[in-house]
């Protein structure tokens, strides 16, 4: 049960075996408090209520967990490259690598989601109806801090939830069909039923947080100095472009003569460096600038526009994490416990 | 003067005067040995056995000792780790059983009281159940019924050789590995007469389905001549955790016992 059921980590099958065989009928039935052990989901009793919707983990979402590499053997020496890690150890997440040190995580902290701990995996199938007025809500936000609100007002109500995946597959496929019709011109057009308020793309794995959508960092413009200084500006004149490592000793070993390989690698698959670099970025994508994750620093990022343009702009905030959002969290991103 | 006879040079590849030559057969080549196959016509060298096999023994012995030292470190003040021998229960091995009461992990033999209370039916196995029979019922029972199934068992308090009755068997993997193939084998009376069995899957100790009550006979008893409380006794084992044979209560897990009444109809 522990795959399916959200809060019953990997030992909780051995806790139910061991009742079981104690009880006369073989099938004992235990109080969700002694098997429930993982932080996972709303808290049953109270939905969040008193901690704005946010999780039983309050520090959602974690951090990557990362090991020196290799991950699965503790003589990695200290100065050993981070590597994933979580694949040797999943049953680990979100608590501690495999070092046994306290995994921090990314802020800005996000909803993680309306499903209570205890519930089962099919409460995904047709379990959860989702309510009208809040679907509209999360579809208005222009911004993850409007969706964070909308959650936080909406998560602790029970119902109030952009419904499970068969039901919102349902209200989706009713609000993208419509009636055909005439314009202007009385030339026969499609109306779908959201023509008036197009709906926004939701980011269907919500790998940050609760109904969000699309989103992207922001990022830094273009920067080209008048008169680069070292040849490096020659060839590589974008201040703020990077492009993967991804020229093997293969593909150098293959004569391609008047190929600039890097610079096709910078033309295919470049981009524009983000404001504040994700935890893993490596930082030789770029030769100008040696950036590094800060986990002190809030990921600066915005939904996409409906145009598909990449999100500009940044309107100059504070990114240093807080105290009080430290306090809320019970911990500092690096992982330092922090007593309330 | 005679003409020069042709050389290698002077030959065209179509020349008559190149002829197959019969290729010259192979030497015989020693057939190696190996284990009871063709070469292995003579009587195996002790020794070498002997050498090869400990040599193994040292091999994994020094992997185990290495292995033991990665995960529990070295022993006391520096001296090699401790290597302690894996019981069956921590190893990855079925670990298959029939309680004989609640509580019961399988440690035997059971102390004598408990196997004097067997024999004299005051002690019920609570993993043998009997209920009137139900023809097309279902097989088998999970935890959400198993209340319903308890409470018709428990209104049988005698069978009658005129009825036929359903027998069901809860049965337990507490391995840590798999228990595939696990054949269920229930017997009345002493010796028994086989009434029926069935083979179930059980999964390892830490997912749900390690132990299931399934039906494992529908039988009509008779009367035993010579005993009028006999003993249904249920034997469930795999190839990977095999019974001793010994049927006799509170010897084997793999046993359990379940004193009846039967009744004339």
């Amino acid at each position: 049960m522990g795959l399916v059921r959200l809060g019953l980590d990997e030992k909780g099958a051995l806790a139910q075996l061991r009742s079981d065989i104690d009880s006369p009928s073989g099938f004992a039935t235990l109080p969700d408090g002694t098997l429930l052990t993982e932080r996972s989901g709303l808290d049953p009793m109270t939905r969040g209520a008193e901690t704005e919707g946010f999780g039983l983990d309050p520090a959602y979402p974690r951090a990557e967990v990362t090991d020196l590499d290799p991950p699965w053997l503790d003589a990695a020496p200290d100065d050993a490259p981070m590597v994933y890690s979580e694949f040797v150890a999943p049953w680990r997440y979100p608590e501690h690598n495999m070092a046994g040190m306290r995994n921090g995580w990314e802020a800005p902290r996000t909803h993680v989601g309306p499903y209570l701990q205890g519930d089962l995996a099919d409460v995904l199938m047709g379990g959860m109806s989702g309510l009208d007025t809040a679907r509209h809500q999360f579809e208005s936000a222009a911004t993850p801090a409007e969706s964070e609100a909308a959650s936080a007002e909406l998560l602790p109500m029970a119902g109030a939830n952009l419904g499970d995946p068969i039901d919102y597959g349902a209200y989706l496929v009713g609000q993208l069909t419509g009636r055909m019709t005439t314009d202007a011109n009385g030339m026969p057009v499609y109306a779908p039923n959201d023509a008036a308020a197009p709906l926004p793309d939701f980011n269907l794995d919500a790998d940050r947080g609760y109904a969000y959508q699309c989103w992207d960092y922001l990022r830094h413009a273009t920067s080209v100095p008048p008169a680069g200084r070292t040849p490096l500006d020659t060839d590589w004149p974008d201040q703020w472009r990077c492009a993967p490592q991804m020229t093997t000793f293969l593909a150098q070993a293959v004569p391609t003569p008047g190929v600039d390989r890097a610079a096709r690698v910078r033309d295919w698959y470049g981009y524009q460096e983000p404001l504040t670099v994700p935890q893993r970025y490596a930082a030789g994508d770029n030769p100008h600038h040696a950036s590094i994750y800060d986990p002190l620093q809030r990921i600066a990022h915005a939904y996409l526009p409906p145009t598909g343009a990449l999100p500009t702009g940044w309107d100059g905030s504070d990114l240093q994490v807080t105290d009080d959002e430290m306090r809320a969290a019970r911990m500092s991103p690096t992982g330092r416990r922090i007593d309330t | 003067m005679n003409p020069r006879r042709p050389r290698r040079g002077d030959l065209v590849p179509d020349d008559p005067s190149i002829e197959p030559r019969p290729r010259p057969p192979f030497p015989p080549r020693p057939i190696p040995w190996t284990p009871f196959g063709p070469g292995d016509n003579a009587a195996p060298d002790d020794a070498s056995v002997s050498a090869q096999a400990q040599h193994v023994r040292a091999t994994l012995e020094k992997a185990r000792l290495e292995l033991t030292g990665r995960r529990h470190g070295p022993g006391p003040d520096g001296t090699p780790p401790v290597v302690r021998e894996l019981t069956r229960a921590e190893g990855l091995w079925p670990w298959v059983l029939i309680r004989q009461m609640p509580g019961d992990t399988g440690t035997r033999p059971l102390t004598a009281a408990a196997i004097g209370d067997i024999n004299h039916g005051n002690q019920r196995s609570p993993d043998i159940l009997i209920t009137v029979a139900e023809p097309g019922g279902p097989g088998e029972v999970g935890r959400s019924d198993i209340d319903a199934l308890i409470a018709k068992a428990g209104a049988l308090t005698e069978l009658f050789t005129t009825y036929p009755y359903d027998l069901w068997v809860h049965v337990w993997n507490l391995g840590q590995a798999r228990a595939t193939g696990v054949r269920v084998r229930a017997y009345l009376g002493i010796p028994g007469r086989f009434v029926g069995g069935r083979q179930v899957d059980l999964a390892d100790r830490d997912h749900d389905g390690s132990h299931r009550v399934v039906k494992v006979a529908s039988f009509t008893p008779t009367f035993p001549p010579d005993d009028a409380f006999p003993l249904v006794t249920v034997v469930a084992e795999t190839l990977a955790d095999v019974a001793s044979g010994d049927r006799s209560p509170g010897m084997d897990r793999h046993v359990a016992h379940r004193g009846i009444y039967i009744s004339p109809g």
